[in-house]
């Protein structure tokens, strides 16, 4: 009778303990997705901001970027001797299922070829280009909004259930640097600024 | 006398091994928690340690770009460095037309970035920014039509710059270029009179 009830006592014990292991477990879980959609968040602005970072300008073309809300387009500077050559390289989004996006880059490389790589590892809620005037001082800057889902956020079917689901968020907004002299006769003998042969910006995806 | 087999001794290891079953799962439990907040601490240290990086040699840049600019306005040395005198160089090699005596890979230490970011991030370290002129239109006199008649040229100033966490080992080199000019034609250069404008904003920056 009374080993019955120790093993009563400490079957209910286990059991209460596996329980509380079995919720720490879910938390932890839900912990760490968050965490890996933060990662992945800061890893794609990261990669957008070494690229704005890197954005040149082109002294025959008006615009500097080509931008749409789920688009931007812009040159990359790249120096190769006396030269300074703009690769072109594109931001998009690509849909992918229950209503989530990719983020692609496109880059045009020195042998004319076009490079395109989608980042699948982190599924996107949200990603939105804009673009900011400072009339005071005449500067121009680029925004870029990021929502990343968590990534098994395939087994959810709806968009609304995904929006009370862990996300992680990052904006970026970053200046558009317009260099001295452009187009300046002085400048032209001096360094030659010119897209790669044979492109120019990338065309922008129809929204 | 009792035996393994015995009913409380059957019970007391059946605790001891369910008490080690909690513990292994707890003990998991803890390493997966250390790990994935390893992993979070990394990346994170990381992308911050390349921002580091690349705001430490932007800044360095920035510096040896007044330390240029100065030596250009007021003809004198730069201090540590390869000490070179910009003004001197540069009229030398307008009046003799000839470029090659200034690409020597001349260097500037960036004493108040090194300075400014040490008192931050003590581990941070700053390389010399290496300056060379990369093109330059040193025009004949009197100038052939159609080309500008000022000398001008553009400058490569460069800087490599170690992360602060050795053990993710970043490493980045900064590159950029600016544009400058002189107000004097070729054939009334005087080193003294001449007024150099460097320009502030780079034509691009490169991130190696």
């Amino acid at each position: 009778m009374v080993e019955i009830l120790v093993v009563c006592t400490l079957s209910t014990t286990v059991f209460a303990a596996l329980m509380g292991l079995w919720n720490g477990g879910i938390k932890m879980n839900r912990a760490a997705q968050s965490s890996t959609t933060l990662q992945n968040a800061l890893l794609l602005e990261e990669t957008i901001f070494q690229d704005f970072h890197q954005l040149g300008i082109d002294p025959k073309s008006v615009n500097s970027h080509l931008q749409a809300e789920n688009c931007l387009s812009f040159y990359r500077v790249a120096f190769v001797g006396n030269e300074i050559r703009l690769r072109p390289v594109k931001y998009a989004r690509v849909k992918g299922q229950n209503g989530l996006f990719f983020l692609s880059r496109t880059e045009v490389t020195p042998d004319g070829k076009t490079n395109t790589k989608v980042y699948r590892n982190a599924p996107l809620q949200h990603l939105s280009f804009g673009q900011l005037e400072d009339a005071t001082f005449n500067r121009r800057y680029l925004r870029v909004d990021i929502t990343v889902a968590e990534s098994d956020r395939q087994i959810n079917t709806s968009v609304q259930s995904a929006n009370q689901e862990r996300r992680g968020c990052r904006t970026l907004v970053a200046r558009i640097p317009i260099p001295s002299g452009l187009g300046d006769l002085c400048l032209n003998v001096a360094t030659k600024i010119t897209p790669e042969p044979a492109s120019g910006l990338l065309p922008l995806d129809p929204p | 006398m009792t035996t393994l087999t015995e009913p409380s001794n059957r019970t007391g290891i059946a605790t001891i091994v369910l008490v080690l079953l909690v513990l292994l799962i707890l003990a998991m439990m803890g390493f997966a928690s250390f790990f994935q907040s390893s992993g979070t601490g990394r990346t994170y240290s990381r992308v911050v340690d390349i921002r580091q990086t690349i705001e430490a040699g932007e800044s360095a840049i920035f510096e040896a770009a007044s330390c240029l600019r100065e030596s250009m306005d007021k003809s004198q040395p730069i201090k540590g460095g390869t000490g070179d005198n910009w003004r001197e160089l540069i009229c030398q090699a307008v009046q003799n037309r000839d470029p090659s005596g200034i690409n020597k890979d001349r260097r500037i230490p960036p004493t108040l970035t090194r300075d400014v970011f040490r008192s931050e991030v003590p581990s941070l370290r700053i390389n010399d920014v290496i300056v060379n002129l990369v093109g330059q239109h040193f025009p004949t006199y009197p100038p052939l039509e159609g080309q500008p008649m000022y000398p001008c040229g553009v400058i490569e100033m460069s800087v490599t710059v170690f992360g602060a966490q050795r053990i993710l080992q970043v490493a980045k080199t900064i590159r950029q270029r600016r544009f400058f000019y002189l107000n004097a034609k070729p054939g009334e250069l005087s080193c003294a009179s001449a007024i150099f404008f460097l320009l502030p904003e780079s034509l691009g920056t490169v991130i190696e």
